[in-house]
């Protein structure tokens, strides 16, 4: 059964409180960058948060950036300012006075211990020491009732099964205490490499491995939490993840390297419903275009927002949109959650996914003139194919019959 | 800026950290210098101090009106406010706003834990709403002198003499800029305007003043950029606006264009500049060619001036990666420049 995260981010406002007060999440996964720990502790002295529900990543994999982008990483000073291999081998002391911290910091709000560890874009040092430093706080921080390695696993990692498969070969080795991993995909750009604009786009080799690796750990024995997640997490929570986590900015819902580069865009925020028939995070600006010809009360997801997306889709704020992300997933997600396994749960997204090309079909064939409006469906449905594609190689990967 | 909500503001924080008192008289700045806005403060003693606001939110193009702007006291509320009533990218903002109290800081904690490098900080706060806008100030010793762009403005000498005097400065900025990127920091403008000349009877000194803190810049309608500094005085990746890419290979660019114009009196981003097109790359192409036959102009070719102008290459390299490796290998070649030895007599 998978359940709900959100990833904490700047601009909180009430949005947790909200969400978990209104059942659709189920805790969240802090961040030291986005906020001190103290205000953090601050925060979680509130009663729909607690210790179970409660993640704290620490974020060292930015340990690896350029310190302009720490935010308040190093308000903490022990925060290892663009760590170096050395770091590690030598036993710096420095970096164990922050692995000291952190176990502290964590304690003092959650029960699980995210471990510290390193974006992993090539089968190197950054990757075993991840799995060294997992192991020392396993044995060193004693108190937790679980603990999380953090697997940040570069997208082109995931281009050959070949190195998965060492990856997991690794992983089953070195591990020995084999409890929880905190996964999440290190995206080369926020939007894609090809020209097409849409956020869940991916070529079905990659997505497939990405599943098939999941699948792999889960047979391990590991917990899973997959974070930075979009609609993508429904494709987590089809092979029966343990939690899926997702924020309310586009940013945390997909980790990509271009933030560490340069930030490019302070472009205009456009309105966008989740919709789950169509499995797509879709424009409002598109949605009104549509309505013009046909009723597209068959794209809703069933939230409270529903009505007035309908009827005027700028009638909704964007914290409306975000609380809205949240349901819809909430909704999908516990439509998969009441499918007893995986096969059952594979046939209903699969089923979700055809019926969401079906859709997009119709909305297709009466805008075949209106050549802007078929083109944005065309993006917006691009994953959808590739998703099935995927599926069908992840069964053929994992041995699914 | 309301400069008399300033001074209160400022009367205030230094009457509540005990360093107030009754003889302080205070002036307006008015000529605004770098990116903050400032007054100066002077004591009985005539000694002056300089209180600085820097403003995170000043370039970002949203009206928000003063009753709102009661309730923001921090970027987070700012950010909360946005999201819920802007169609704004507030990841991108809130990464720059970051940015701009990050190098804010930075600068304190470099200030007050270097000597001689920038002006001493009495006092700071990092997050601050003032005057519809959410900001970090800070109070400063204020530096009597001249800065450098005053002083080049009337330096009318010999070129060689000129070039000696140059080399003195980078003997002593490079020292300076050991220190300062020992502390995790990069100063991001600087320009001759600010670099002060503290002219202490035969012994000069320079003292860096007002840091870049990133200014968000709109290059077109859908795009922005965040940039730190003058583009006069800018490496080309500041001038693109690679904000988060800055690091202290973009201060040897800058110092390159600001020894080149002590040389030459050509500032050659403004030489080469064009519409739409990277200065930066021009400079490279004619760094053998128009370039180098101006910095040559008037003056006899010797060992030291070739070294000095090979350095200037080298400082001046578009690829970040092709200038100095390390901040420690610049300031060791800098010390090699020696009067004895040149062969300019010979």
């Amino acid at each position: 059964m998978t359940k709900y995260l959100i990833q904490h981010g700047p601009a909180k406002g009430s949005k947790i409180e909200k969400a978990i007060v209104d059942n659709y999440c189920d805790g969240v996964v802090f961040s030291p960058r986005e906020e001190t720990i103290e205000s953090i502790q601050n925060y979680c002295n509130n009663n729909f948060l607690n210790k179970n529900n409660t993640f704290y990543d620490p974020q060292f994999y930015y340990a690896r950036y350029d310190s302009s982008l720490y935010k308040n990483l190093d308000k903490n000073s022990t925060y290892p300012s663009e760590i170096k291999r050395k770091d590690w081998r030598t036993r710096d002391e420095n970096l164990l006075k922050y692995f000291d911290n952190h176990a502290e910091e964590s304690f003092s709000i959650s029960n699980h211990l995210i471990t510290p560890g390193l974006c992993i874009d090539s089968l190197d040092w950054k990757f075993d020491h991840t799995l060294e430093i997992y192991n020392f706080c396993v044995e060193k921080y004693k108190k937790f009732e679980s603990y999380y390695l953090t697997l940040a696993i570069g997208e082109n990692m995931f281009h050959s099964k070949n190195d998965i498969d060492e990856l997991l070969e690794d992983i089953n080795d070195e591990i020995e205490f084999k409890d929880g991993i905190y996964f999440f995909i290190v995206h080369e750009n926020a939007e894609n490499n090809s020209n097409i604009k849409n956020y869940e786009y991916m070529d079905e080799e990659t997505l497939s491995n990405i599943l098939y690796f999941l699948y792999k750990l889960k047979n391990m024995n590991f917990k899973i939490l997959s974070a930075y997640n979009f609609l993508n997490a429904v494709l987590f929570s089809m092979i029966d993840i343990d939690y899926v986590s997702g924020g309310w900015f586009n940013t945390l819902r997909k980790f990509s390297k271009d933030r560490f580069e340069s930030v490019d865009t302070f472009g205009i925020r456009k309105k966008r419903y989740t919709s789950i028939p169509l499995l797509s995070y879709f424009t409002g600006e598109l949605a009104d275009l549509i309505s013009q010809k046909i009723n597209i009360s068959f794209m809703t997801s069933g939230t409270p927002y529903d009505e007035n997306f309908i009827n005027d889709y700028d009638s909704l704020s964007f914290v409306d949109y975000e609380q809205e992300f949240w349901i819809s997933m909430h909704n999908v997600i516990q439509e998969i959650n009441s499918r007893q396994n995986i096969e059952l749960k594979i046939d209903y997204v699969v089923q979700i996914i055809k019926q969401a090309v079906l859709y997009y079909d119709n909305m297709m064939d009466n805008f075949i003139e209106e050549k802007e409006i078929s083109n944005k469906l065309k993006n917006s449905s691009a994953h959808l194919n590739k998703w099935l594609l995927a599926i069908d190689l992840f069964k053929k990967k994992a041995l699914i019959i | 800026m309301d400069y008399e909500k300033f001074k209160q503001l400022i009367k205030r924080e230094m009457m509540s950290r005990d360093i107030w008192k009754d003889t302080y008289t205070f002036q307006v700045n008015k000529n605004i210098r770098g990116q903050s806005k400032s007054i100066f403060i002077l004591d009985n003693n005539k000694k002056k101090y300089i209180a600085k606001y820097f403003n995170y939110t000043e370039d970002i193009d949203i009206k928000i009106n003063e009753n709102d702007w009661q309730n923001l006291k921090s970027i987070n509320d700012y950010l909360n406010y946005l999201d819920e009533n802007f169609a704004v990218q507030i990841e991108e903002i809130s990464e720059g706003l970051a940015l701009k109290k990050r190098c804010f800081t930075r600068y304190v904690i470099a200030s007050n834990e270097t000597t001689n490098v920038f002006p001493k900080v009495y006092f700071n706060i990092e997050e601050i709403n003032f005057d519809c806008s959410v900001g970090g100030i800070l109070l400063e010793e204020a530096i009597n002198g001249l800065t450098l762009e005053e002083y080049l403005r009337n330096l009318k000498c010999d070129k060689y003499i000129k070039i000696i005097e140059c080399i003195n400065f980078l003997k002593i900025i490079s020292k300076k800029m050991c220190e300062y990127f020992s502390k995790d920091f990069v100063h991001r403008d600087l320009s001759p305007d600010n670099i002060m000349i503290i002219d202490d009877s035969n012994n000069k000194d320079y003292k860096i003043i007002d840091p870049g803190v990133v200014k968000i810049v709109s290059r077109n309608s859908t795009k922005g950029r965040v940039k730190f500094c003058k583009d006069s005085y800018s490496s080309p990746e500041q001038y693109l606006g690679y904000g988060s890419s800055v690091d202290f290979t973009s201060d040897i660019y800058i110092l390159g264009i600001v020894i080149y114009e002590f040389i030459t009196g050509i500032n050659l981003i403004n030489r080469f500049y064009k519409p739409d097109i990277l200065p930066h790359n021009e400079i490279n192409a004619m760094l053998d060619r128009t370039v180098e036959d101006w910095f040559y102009e008037d003056i006899e070719e010797s060992s030291l001036i070739d070294r000095l102008y090979t350095i200037i290459k080298k400082m001046l390299q578009c690829r970040k990666e092709d200038r100095f490796k390390t901040i420690e290998s610049f300031a060791d070649v800098i010390e090699t420049l020696n009067l004895e030895g040149d062969d300019i007599n010979d």
